[in-house]
């Protein structure tokens, strides 16, 4: 029983820092103790101090303030990639597994087409079209990561169709949509969660790997991953240019998990079952 | 005895992706901003070609026929087994993708081989041990592993094991040796993500009634993790692999920068910055092909760890 | 089972430890070397791109590898020198020029190096029409314009007829321009089909594309012979790792354009083992303004973002203070080349921003090409002359991106500021001139610079023909100066070539473009 309540107490404090994260940028304005694009070449690669709390870049500017104001973007663009690529997924996915037939053949089709594109070949497309940038990054995520969610959801769903109380309920007459809302969700939503902040993850890092091509979010405007593509140069000489910014996108990965883990705890009605089993 | 027919469905069915695949290979040259005449002739970086020069070699290059002629003649080709020739070098790509395509495989299935051997069991230790130390370190360890960038870990590892240590090379290809850092760089994230899939769908699977009733009818733990838990499990976690293999494959491309091995990966990011139609199409198409192939393997695996699944449901 | 996996990790772990340390023993063995084993040993260094692509380049190599050689050379203060050609004259008029060949001289698979040679070379280039090249693109017509004929007219000796009077040509023939290769080497495609033999003091001998290049003395030289007898250059992209090869004595050292950015070779040589050497190189940066668009279409504009921007600082905080800041157009490798400083005044750049912009609010757009952030600091340059700009009123944007969309964004017009570099192609003056500043040029039209301006046309014009040297150096002068004055692009600083090494060579020394590889040495 204790071993699930210090679970729960882990789950509750990243909940809080999530929130506190969430604040932060939206108060950016107001707490950053500088102007994030504040060129100022006499003070460049300063190393923490009273004044600048997390030292400053290779432009001079106060690295705090950049991390305060780089949250906006990454985690905005993280979360809506993400959520973005799980609607989708989760609706083709759904429809294509649980209702089958040449619906889901041809779902299939182009679900193995979008999967067999090299990922980064197709960024670097998009970003070619669009032009690089923030617009350029969320549509190529949607584009080559929805396919791989509905595949998981499908699987999930195929092997869930033929357990006997899904059979059971059908028999019974209930609605698809019924039986998709109440019994189908909630018994993937377990797996899904992970995936989906696993994708958080993945994408803040994605867009660090597209700078490493030089066509990431584009500069001065600051972003976790860029800053820690940027500070690579300088990881011998000024390593608190990666340590802060890894730091935070490490905590948010780690408290969007936690959150995650909670809504599946949730949902999980069997393990709630089991646990009132025992 | 159905598998044969079976086999012979997948295959069938992978026509249609195959020539939708080939459709956004093309594509994905052409939609691109820039004009491939104009790189070709700017390969050195000091020379500014003129107009006249350029509208000479986009008819050199076949590039003033229509997108549909264009992509027609281009099929032909590829049937004929010729994947032309790069705009930039002229270097036939067939000749590239021969010598670059061992070294590829080299990397990215021993990334897949390091994922699977690696992850799959640490996902059943953290499961078994739910919140246990041991799920609690493999869970912080496995959210490392997806937010750290490749680049960072490359880094790393190089400023670690070759500058420190010198008991690696930071870069090349022949040994095994050289092998180790790409591949273990290559296998971070996606070892990430399948730890903590497989953790979650183990515990679900746990705590399914028949693997109680195992418990109950008194068997012991690792066989039922074994028989039953395991075998339940896995089957999100083979869709993903087959998801990720291609992740692995298109992700070699900055590993293989970084650590200097010349495989097909670095050469399609060389091709889609310079606009070498031949070679971004050749290397979307060779992709494709081995997505499919490596699926329908995969496919063929449900058979086998699935028996739910076996034919029935698939053809329904 | 267990167990038994176990003992063998155990195993392969003792024993890698082992192969380990009898290789760390094998290097730092005994000290007292003889100069032969120190000839025998092997030296690798490493570069970004792989210098020598193959049989489908028009030079098969880069001549940093020292495999071929040239008619004429590129000598001390950049003039044209003797080195297959030992010696030259003209007519008056210079539309005939005469040759005379070095002899004694065999290309590495043995063929003679004689007039047949130079003939069966030339006849090769004509058939050269914009060859491909990651060097040199060669245009045969562009380095031999209006050319008519060559004829032998002595076992050593050739002659070349030109339509037009033609003073620079030996600037044009210099390096690139007059690379010689054994007969036996190439076809009528103008392709190799060997390895390319040169006559130089290094043969190639491996060629593992994009992997690895392998030289071996020419021990048959007939110049100074090359005091390593093998050279190995490994191409590693990626900067960071070529570092980090230095670091662990994989490489001793690098080459090439790009060898090392500016800011890791400052990390490098606070570490004691490693030492630098620089040269003047060919490559100068510059800053385009869109001259066909508002507000750069206003001459007041180009000159008060050439004033606002203080490349002294630029130079010292990202490039260590090696390169020369400047705001002449002509490379300072260039033997016309002459110094004109920069000015730097906010004051006036901010008054004539004030004139030209007045109410308005333009959003200047500022592009950089992304392949140049592995070899330069241009994120961090892009981010300054932003600052610079926001410094004098105007606001802007930047976007990093990929070559091809670069050029398309240049060519079109769909941008204000870019970011770019140029090299000097060959000796000649006229090329940068021509190219950047006559009406019709092709990177005035590419780059969109929209400049013209009649006294350098009329000059142009001039230059082609004048037979007097002198004369020339007069007029190339002349196009300086109106360079600094009516801006065409904005020249920001003559770059240096970077030949970071280990201490544990000797002689490793940056040339112009690359390293002078005959003389290097182990210590």
């Amino acid at each position: 029983m204790t071993k699930t309540n210090i679970a729960k107490m882990i789950n509750y404090i990243g909940i809080i820092f999530l929130i506190l994260l969430i604040f932060m940028s939206l108060l950016a304005p107001w707490i950053a103790p500088a102007d994030p694009l504040k060129v100022d070449m006499q003070n460049r690669l300063q190393k923490p101090s009273s004044e600048h709390w997390m030292g400053t870049d290779t432009m001079g500017r106060d690295v705090l303030s950049r991390i305060i104001y780089g949250g906006r973007t990454s985690m905005i663009l993280a979360v809506a990639a993400s959520a973005g690529t799980m609607i989708i997924g989760l609706f083709f996915g759904t429809i294509g597994g649980y209702f089958g037939g040449w619906l889901d053949e041809l779902i299939q089709v182009f679900v193995k087409i979008f999967q067999s594109l090299p990922t980064l070949s197709f960024m670097l497309a998009i970003a070619g079209v669009l032009g690089p940038g923030f617009k350029s990054i969320l549509i190529a995520t949607l584009i080559v990561s929805w396919a791989d969610f509905s595949r998981v959801v499908r699987s999930e769903i195929l092997k869930l169709r033929e357990e006997s109380f899904v059979e059971g309920i059908r028999a019974l007459g209930a609605s698809h949509w019924y039986i998709i809302s109440k019994h189908v969700i909630p018994n993937i939503i377990g797996p899904f969660m992970v995936l989906f902040t696993a994708q958080i993850g993945r994408t803040i890092i994605a867009i660090a790997s597209l700078s490493y091509l030089g066509l990431g979010l584009q500069p001065p405007d600051p972003d976790w991953g860029v800053m820690i593509f940027d500070a690579k140069t300088h990881i011998r000489t000024s390593p608190y240019l990666m340590f802060f910014p890894g730091l935070f996108i490490i905590g948010f990965c780690f408290s969007v998990n936690l959150f995650g883990d909670a809504i599946r705890d949730y949902f999980d009605t069997s393990e709630r079952n089991y646990e009132q089993f025992l | 005895m159905y598998v044969i027919p079976y086999v012979i469905k997948k295959i069938v069915s992978s026509i249609p992706v195959l020539i939708g695949v080939s459709i956004i290979a093309f594509l994905l040259g052409v939609v691109s901003l820039g004009d491939p005449a104009r790189e070709a002739l700017s390969a050195d970086g000091v020379s500014t070609p003129t107009i006249e020069e350029i509208e000479q070699k986009r008819i050199e290059l076949g590039l003033d026929q229509s997108l549909p002629q264009q992509y027609l003649s281009w099929m032909k080709d590829i049937l004929k087994g010729d994947l032309g020739r790069s705009f930039i070098t002229n270097i036939p790509i067939a000749e590239e993708f021969k010598k670059r395509l061992p070294r590829t495989f080299a990397l990215s299935f021993s990334a897949l081989f390091l994922v699977i051997f690696i992850s799959i069991p640490l996902a059943v230790l953290m499961a078994v041990n739910k919140n246990g130390w041991f799920d609690h370190i493999g869970r912080i360890m496995s959210l490392l592993f997806i937010s750290t960038p490749g680049f960072l870990a490359a880094i790393l590892l190089m400023m670690f094991f070759s500058v420190n240590l010198r008991w690696l090379p930071t870069s090349g290809y022949g040994t095994l040796f050289h092998l180790l850092m790409p591949s273990v760089v290559l296998a971070l994230g996606t070892s990430g993500v399948i730890m903590r899939v497989n953790r979650a769908t183990m515990l679900e699977v746990l705590h399914k009634n028949y693997i109680m009733n195992a418990y109950a009818k008194g068997l012991t733990s690792p066989l039922v993790i074994y028989r039953h838990a395991l075998r339940n499990s896995i089957l999100p976690v083979v869709t993903l692999i087959g998801n990720y293999f291609g992740g692995i494959l298109g992700g070699s491309a900055i590993i293989e920068t970084i650590f200097a091995i010349p495989g097909v990966g670095s050469y399609a990011v060389q091709g889609i910055t310079s606009m070498d139609y031949p070679v971004i199409q050749a290397y979307v198409l060779f992709t494709g092909v081995v997505y499919i192939l490596f699926n329908l393997l995969i496919d063929l695996l449900y058979i086998v760890i699935d028996p739910r699944i076996r034919l029935g449901g698939e053809l329904k | 089972m267990f167990r038994e996996r176990k003992s063998i990790l155990m195993i392969i772990i003792t024993g890698l430890i082992l192969v380990l340390s009898l290789s760390g023993c094998g290097s730092n063995g005994t000290n007292d070397v003889s100069a032969a084993e120190l000839y025998e040993k092997e030296l690798v260094l490493a570069g970004p791109r792989d210098v020598a692509p193959g049989p489908e380049d028009a030079f098969y190599m880069s001549s940093i590898l020292y495999v071929w050689e040239p008619l004429v050379a590129i000598g001390p203060g950049q003039q044209p020198t003797p080195k297959l050609a030992t010696g030259w004259e003209s007519n008056d008029e210079k539309t005939e020029w005469t040759f005379d060949l070095k002899q004694g001289v065999t290309f590495h698979d043995g063929v003679p190096f004689n007039a047949d040679a130079v003939m069966a070379n030339y006849e090769r280039y004509s058939n050269m029409h914009g060859k491909r090249s990651s060097f040199y693109t060669f245009h045969f017509t562009a380095v031999y314009p209006n050319f008519e004929s060559i004829e032998k007219t002595g076992e050593y000796q050739v002659k070349m007829t030109f339509s037009e009077p033609f003073a620079l040509l030996p600037y044009n023939m210099a390096n690139f321009g007059s690379a010689m290769y054994s007969p036996d080497s190439f076809d009528e495609t103008t392709d190799f089909v060997t390895i390319a033999q040169g006559t130089g003091p290094f043969k190639l001998v491996e060629h593992e594309r994009n992997e690895y290049v392998l030289l071996e003395a020419n021990e048959d030289y007939y110049g100074e012979k090359a005091k390593i007898k093998n050279i190995r250059i490994r191409i590693i992209p990626d900067p960071q790792t070529r570092f980090s090869a230095l670091q662990a004595e994989e490489i001793m050292g690098v080459l090439d354009l790009g060898s090392l950015t500016p800011e890791l070779t400052k990390q490098l040589l606070e570490d004691d083992r490693f030492d630098l050497s620089y040269d003047k190189s060919t490559i100068s940066h510059y800053v385009s303004t869109n001259g066909t668009r508002f507000p750069f279409n206003d001459p007041r504009m180009k000159t008060a973002l050439s004033l606002a921007i203080d490349r002294e600082l630029l130079v010292n905080e990202f490039y260590n203070g090696y390169p020369e800041p400047t705001i002449n157009i002509l490379n300072y490798a260039s033997p016309f080349a002459k110094t004109i400083q920069p000015v730097y005044d906010l004051e006036r750049a901010e008054e004539l921003v004030e004139e030209v912009i007045g109410d308005e609010n333009p959003v200047l757009e500022i592009i950089v090409p992304s392949w140049a952030l592995d070899r330069y600091p241009y994120k961090e340059q892009a981010e300054y002359i932003q600052s610079v700009l926001t410094g004098i009123g105007l606001q802007s944007t930047i976007s990093v991106v990929d070559g091809a969309a670069f050029r398309e964004l240049q060519s079109q017009g769909e941008f204000d500021i870019s970011l770019h570099i140029q090299g000097l192609p060959d000796l000649n003056p006229m090329t940068i001139f021509n190219r950047f500043m006559y009406s019709q040029g092709s990177t005035n039209i590419a780059y969109s610079l929209g400049f013209s301006n009649e006294r350098v046309d009329e000059l142009l014009e001039l230059l082609a023909v004048e037979t007097d040297l002198e004369r020339i150096k007069e007029m190339v002068d002349e196009l300086q100066d109106i360079s600094a004055e009516d801006i065409s692009t904005h020249p920001m600083f003559h770059d240096v070539t970077l030949a970071p090494h280990n201490k544990a060579v000797a002689n490793y020394n940056a040339t112009v473009y690359g390293v002078d590889l005959t003389g290097v040495s182990w210590r």
